[in-house]
């Protein structure tokens, strides 16, 4: 099961259907751009990302050897790109975070403003644990770090979301890397 | 208040404004990079003629397509064209002696199992440079020779451009009749005096015919594999033209089947326009032109789809290389040849007009 588009869809464009190729792209765009805006904070930076991203998804797909393989690969890719987009517009570690839409509210804008408030490192691992619902160890192979290193990011960035938000309450176990609640 | 810092950033996240892509864009872009990385691969084999050549050419000018100025210790190098020939064959060899501006002399009396990998000359139309690089019966590359057409060689290194060369190396050098040939002294060096001795007593035919076991007997598109690569020689009828396809070119049989365009001999690029800096030839903006050469058509590509189908096999995943054969009118040859030396080949014969498969007995 795939989470970023339809597992037959994935398994078309393994086997290079150009058709199948175009429309997996068109399916995982909105998400790319969606998580690269999250880390990146800057929707022109954040389209850079995806598109690149999305250009590598459509040159080496064929690479890919099952469709079980291709989230993780395309969350390489995504995180490898706002990296690589990070680095060239040396954007600073504190970004000044996504302008929030008409329809977010104070705790939707809180949410922007804490992540905001987070270094780079600390940022990607919140946010693929928090929204992507990854495990410790996917996002150590994201991320190509270490497991510990993963853990100790997310309990030193919960440290200072809780003293962002206030109102911080989280089941997540940093130690066991259990799957988490999420609340704060 | 306490909220669910998860479901609330996903649903901001969710409502983030997304732009639209352009899949132009993208197909545009994807193709850009993966012709780059494609010159980036010719250029990095185009440097290691080149280096070679800048630290071989001892007092050597030549003119055409390649120029070299040399001075002390340093080397300079003009190339303004060039052709890369993988994997070359007999008629391949042929093609090319026989325009070159000098009576080409090959390199004979080379260790066993050593093969020819690719050709470099220059100019396209009439050569005057040929530099033949060979891999040892492992397919580890294992340097290689130049041939140079004497009239163009000039020890005159007085014009010597700013630019500067990686420092010389010392090389052997000899004439047989109408050729200057040069070697590295680090590369054959056991065997030098014994090569310089039989191309000296070698006509250019006898070379010619006394290299062929170096040559490749199957065209190769892709890189070869020596355990393939000589299941795939021994199994081809000398007969009719045999071409053996790795597995990226399988990969790309499902994309040229969609689009009915036939499989390209990607064997050969000439490289034009080399623009000079001040750092020498700059490869990453040199014209790349592949010529448009079809190796097998569209339906010999649907024989193969054909093949792979009946032995149940997808060509993205068959861990096989194919080589494909066509004895007759009527008929098509194909082998799947696995990757991994002792499992068996199958053999199929497919229709040329149903596309019927049927398996043979090899």
């Amino acid at each position: 099961m795939t989470r970023w588009a339809p597992p037959e869809l994935v398994s078309s464009a393994l086997n290079r259907n150009e058709w199948a190729v175009e429309e997996l792209i068109a399916a995982i765009w909105p998400g790319c751009f969606r998580l690269a805006a999250t880390i990146l904070g800057d929707r022109d930076l954040a389209q850079d990302a995806a598109q690149e991203a999305c250009v590598i998804v459509h040159r080496k797909i064929g690479s890919l050897r099952s469709p079980e393989a291709f989230d993780a690969w395309l969350y390489r890719i995504i995180m490898r790109q706002t990296a690589r987009v990070r680095r060239r517009q040396r954007v600073s570690d504190r970004v000044a975070g996504l302008a929030p839409s008409a329809a977010d509210d104070s705790t939707a804008i809180d949410v922007w403003r804490a992540l905001a408030e987070l270094s780079p490192e600390f940022r990607e691992v919140t946010v693929l644990f928090y929204f992507d619902d990854l495990k410790t160890e996917e996002i150590a192979a994201t991320l190509g770090v270490r497991h510990a290193t993963v853990r100790t990011r997310l309990a030193r960035s919960r440290a200072k979301l809780r003293h962002i938000l206030g109102d911080y309450e989280d089941r997540f176990d940093p130690m066991t890397g259990e799957t988490p609640q999420h609340a704060v | 208040m306490p909220y669910d810092f998860s479901v609330t950033g996903k649903a901001a996240r969710e409502r983030i404004p997304v732009p639209n892509l352009s899949i132009d864009a993208v197909r545009s872009a994807s193709r850009a990079a993966t012709q780059r990385n494609r010159t980036q691969r010719f250029a990095l084999s185009a440097l290691i003629v080149l280096a070679s050549l800048g630290a071989a050419v001892a007092a050597a000018r030549i003119y055409g397509g390649v120029h070299i100025w040399l001075s002390g210790g340093k080397a300079a190098a003009t190339v303004r064209s060039m052709v890369v020939l993988k994997y070359p064959m007999a008629s391949d060899v042929q093609r090319i002696t026989l325009s070159a501006t000098f009576p080409v002399v090959m390199p004979v009396g080379l260790p066993p199992g050593t093969r020819i990998r690719q050709i470099m000359y220059s100019p396209s139309a009439h050569p005057n440079t040929m530099f033949v690089q060979f891999q040892s019966v492992t397919g580890a590359y294992k340097g290689g020779f130049f041939l140079l057409d004497p009239s163009s060689v000039d020890p005159d290194t007085t014009t010597l451009p700013a630019a500067t060369r990686p420092s010389l190396r010392e090389v052997e050098q000899w004439k047989i009749g109408g050729e200057t040939v040069l070697v590295l002294k680090d590369t054959f060096a056991n065997d030098a005096a014994s090569i310089k001795a039989q191309m000296s007593a070698t006509s250019p035919s006898e070379s010619l015919a006394a290299s062929e076991d170096m040559l490749w007997r199957i065209e190769i598109l892709g890189q070869a594999t020596s355990a393939v690569t000589d299941r795939a020689e021994r199994l081809a009828p000398p007969s009719s033209r045999s071409i053996l396809l790795d597995r990226g070119h399988l990969k790309s049989l499902v994309g040229l089947l969609a689009q009915n365009k036939p499989m390209l001999d990607a064997r050969e690029v000439f490289l034009n326009d080399i623009p000079q800096t001040n750092n020498g030839p700059d490869y990453m903006k040199a014209k790349y032109v592949w010529p448009k050469t079809v190796a097998i058509d569209t339906h010999g590509l649907r024989a193969i789809a054909a093949a792979l189908r009946t032995s149940g096999k997808a060509a993205t995943n068959c861990n096989c290389e194919v080589l494909f054969n066509r004895p007759n009118d009527t008929a098509y040859w194909i082998w799947l040849i696995p990757q991994t030396g002792s499992a068996p080949v199958a053999k199929f014969s497919v229709d040329a007009t149903t596309f019927a498969v049927t398996r043979l007995r090899e």
